[in-house]
């Protein structure tokens, strides 16, 4: 009878090590990670960040619009183009540079993590990003007044990026944004935008993910009768090995965020359509290996 | 009876073991660090059991973690690896003495579901309070089923060495 009391003792003295690890890992600080594929969801910037030491080579185009009725093969024939190089300092911190062709337009950002989503019992439910760029249009104005004019040139944009990793599958993120053009083309158009962004994707599997993205511009703007649009993209991230394929339908032919959110002039329901491209070639420099 | 067999001192403890692995191919090396893995270690028994979060893993090359994690690992799916053995030499070894030893260590190690014998020696170095434990040993990828693709086959080894590194200490509840 004794012995019997003193059994189930001994025999959970050993059991206890599988509960006693499971708590401890529970206690793991745990970054969550790819709550997107790429550093843009499709035009717009997302929360996810380049580890250290990562450098980005980012090619991109969007193509003209297919209800054209120009001879130019479903819009292929004309292409809006980016090229940019991203880096990151530390995986809270990057910064890039970028040429695009839309109205010759230099570029550079700098986005700073401030909170991280963790999971484990010291959870944090989201993760918030700053973003802020700056756009340096060099195209050649007629108006010799208006090409000489250095500060009219720039334009700035200010985005807080809040991102959450629901699950394996589905991710989700709000980007409100602020765009300052120092100069615009119009006297009636406002120098100030304010735009909400929503972009989400869906994993459909380990390499391949669906997004969606939109930017709802609150002071839509005119231009000598004509409105400009909301942004819209729908496409598909691929992955194989370090490249990041991003493939994508939109209405917006520029890539700078000051040009895609206040100058989009194809309307997406309307037919408004172009196909697009990212491709990202993500390089590690300094210590790892790579022949 | 029953008290003196729980007595603590018999039972060491890590929350912070070190765990390191590496996939060599003459084309690219993929490394990557967990300074979390926990672990038990019974000095009069003999027995270990250690597990670590695929999760926490963090990788030199930038990227690596996420295809890792969703690539390779399922690791929503199979969130830890775990060893579960014990020192077969425990009779001819004293840990309760401070000095250095070498254990082989047998059991099952369990990673992505699947369970294999795993037996390597461990070098041991009793201290007044804590117990120096580490051992190195590899693990082939297809015995997990961790699955490469073609198009990278060239980059992942076949076989990955793994070294852990941990520090115990007198286990307190």
């Amino acid at each position: 009878m004794y012995i019997m009391a003193i059994l189930p003792l001994l025999v959970s003295g050993q059991a206890d090590w599988d509960s006693l690890l499971d708590q401890e890992l529970a206690e793991n600080k745990l970054n969550e990670t790819a709550t997107f594929k790429s550093w843009r969801i499709m035009n717009g910037q997302s929360v996810e960040m380049i580890p250290a030491r990562g450098l980005d080579l980012r090619i991109a185009h969007r193509f003209g619009e297919f209800n054209t009725t120009e001879n130019n093969f479903l819009g292929l024939d004309e292409a809006s183009t980016y090229f940019g190089l991203y880096y990151g300092i530390t995986s809270g911190l990057n910064i890039g540079i970028a040429r695009a062709t839309y109205n010759q337009t230099n570029y550079g950002f700098i986005k700073y993590a401030v909170l991280k989503q963790t999971s484990g019992n010291k959870s944090f439910p989201f993760t918030l990003v700053f973003n802020a760029s700056v756009s340096y249009t060099s195209k050649e104005y007629q108006d010799k007044i208006r090409d000489d004019d250095f500060v009219s040139r720039f334009d700035y944009t200010f985005q807080v990026l809040l991102g959450r990793k629901f699950n394996e599958r589905i991710s989700f993120q709000l980007t409100p944004t602020f765009v300052h053009r120092n100069l615009v083309e119009t006297e009636a158009e406002s120098n100030d935008l304010y735009v909400l962004g929503v972009g989400g994707r869906y994993l459909i599997s380990p390499r391949v993910a669906i997004n969606a993205e939109y930017y709802w511009v609150v002071n839509a703007q005119e231009r000598n009768g004509y409105r400009f649009y909301d942004p819209l993209a729908v496409g598909v991230d691929i992955q194989i090995g370090s490249h990041v394929f991003q493939l994508m339908l939109t209405n917006a032919s520029a890539m700078t965020e000051n040009k895609f959110l206040g100058e989009t002039t194809s309307h997406f329901f309307n037919g408004d359509i172009r196909f697009g491209f990212n491709i990202s070639q993500i390089f590690t420099l300094g210590k790892a290996k790579n022949k | 009876m029953a008290v003196s067999y729980s007595v603590a001192q018999d039972v060491y403890f890590t929350r912070s073991g070190h765990i390191y692995f590496i996939s060599h191919t003459d084309i690219i090396d993929i490394d990557a660090n967990n300074h979390q893995a926990a672990g038990f270690l019974d000095v009069t028994t003999g027995k270990v059991q250690c597990a670590v979060l695929i999760k926490s893993f963090e990788f030199t090359l930038a990227t690596a973690k996420e295809h890792f994690n969703e690539s390779y690992m399922d690791s929503d799916k199979f969130p830890k690896a775990e060893f579960k053995g014990e020192i077969v030499n425990i009779n001819s070894i004293n840990l309760a003495e401070p000095g250095r030893y070498q254990a082989t260590v047998k059991g099952k190690l369990t990673i992505k579901g699947q369970t294999k014998d795993l037996e390597t020696q461990v070098e041991m170095i009793v201290k007044e309070s804590e117990i120096l434990a580490s051992c190195s040993f590899d693990v082939t990828i297809s015995d997990f089923n961790i699955k490469v693709p073609a198009l990278v086959e060239n980059r992942v080894a076949k076989v990955v060495q793994v070294s852990l590194g941990f520090k115990y200490q007198p286990y307190k509840k």
